[in-house]
């Protein structure tokens, strides 16, 4: 089973965004996905019941109970569970961090997002997580931006996942539909990089599972 | 058809009934919940809310030597509000 906590201190980087259409992204390969939503808001929660609970299905969870039901989820068959988080909540952030393979950091490409990093990597540090921050909501066509926005968040100590979402309008008008992008337009550029990312993040989670378990 | 629905903490609303405020919503804990909280802590009975705003680090410090220690956020505080008192010459109060 993979685990991965999406946690930022930020708001509106895209965290919800992320978190379902990673696991609508895994649900299209064959995984059991389920969405676990600590956000007092509820984004993902709403999202979940404009589809009417279709899978991937998105459960809330106060953050102490975050543990218990990714048990309980893996033992009714989730293989593979994102953990959505609000932004300035450390006691849900620490909760989804510590029981994740690995962590996702979604920040927009700006000097004001990226400064707010710095909080989550220190989270991420003291549980010691695997961790990349995933650049969200920035133009499609700016390498030389990415470059730059890559080089300040090594800068933190922390490496950039080289799948980027850029901003597309497609997100909104799946989310109103309470769709993914892959169900909303299949083969559309938002879906190619949202496969692109979910591939990579399984590789690097398997990486980082296998790595503690060989200890 | 629902796999998961016995693990969400709030019964799930329905699509249409999210314009209503529901009658039992923000209590926490419906009665089917396979994992759920009493309505409402018995522990903040009689008691009195402190507040305070700090900055970001100072909140993520708390609350992560909170869960090293396997104590709650609140059991920090009285314990720190004990060795405040301490300091200044006062009685601690012990929670």
């Amino acid at each position: 089973m993979t685990i991965i906590a999406i946690v930022s201190q930020k708001g509106g980087s895209g965290k919800t965004t992320l978190s379902v259409n990673l696991a609508a992204a895994a649900e299209a390969t064959g995984a059991v996905a389920l969405i676990i939503d600590t956000d007092p808001q509820a984004t993902a929660s709403q999202w979940g019941a404009w589809r009417s609970d279709k899978a991937p299905e998105v459960i809330d969870s106060a953050p102490p109970r975050i543990q218990a039901k990714v048990d309980a989820a893996k033992a009714q068959g989730a293989t593979f569970i994102v953990i959505d988080t609000p932004p300035h909540a450390d006691s849900a952030a620490s909760r989804a961090v510590e029981v994740a393979d690995l962590v996702l950091i979604p920040c927009r490409p700006s000097a004001f997002d990226l400064a707010a990093i710095k909080t989550t990597v220190s989270l991420v540090r003291l549980f010691d997580k695997p961790a990349y921050v995933v650049f969200t909501a920035g133009p499609p066509h700016a390498p030389r931006m990415y470059e730059e926005a890559a080089e300040l968040v090594q800068g933190f100590g922390i490496e950039a996942c080289p799948h980027m979402l850029p901003d597309r309008a497609i997100y909104r008008h799946a989310s109103a539909a309470g769709a993914s992008v892959i169900e909303f337009e299949p083969e559309g550029k938002a879906a190619v990089e949202i496969a692109m990312l979910h591939r990579w993040t399984i590789a690097h989670a398997d990486m980082s599972t296998t790595a503690r378990e060989g200890v | 058809m629902s796999r998961f629905a016995n693990l969400a903490d709030k019964p799930k609303a329905k699509p249409k009934q999210e314009d209503q405020p529901s009658a039992n919503g923000g209590a926490g804990g419906g009665p089917s919940s396979a994992i759920s909280a009493s309505p409402r802590s018995n522990s903040r009975v009689g008691r009195k809310a402190i507040a305070a705003y700090f900055s970001p680090e100072m909140s993520l410090a708390m609350h992560l030597c909170a869960r090293k220690n396997g104590l709650s956020l609140q059991e920090l505080m009285a314990e720190a509000f004990d060795d405040i008192l301490r300091k200044y010459g006062e009685s601690p109060i012990g929670g």
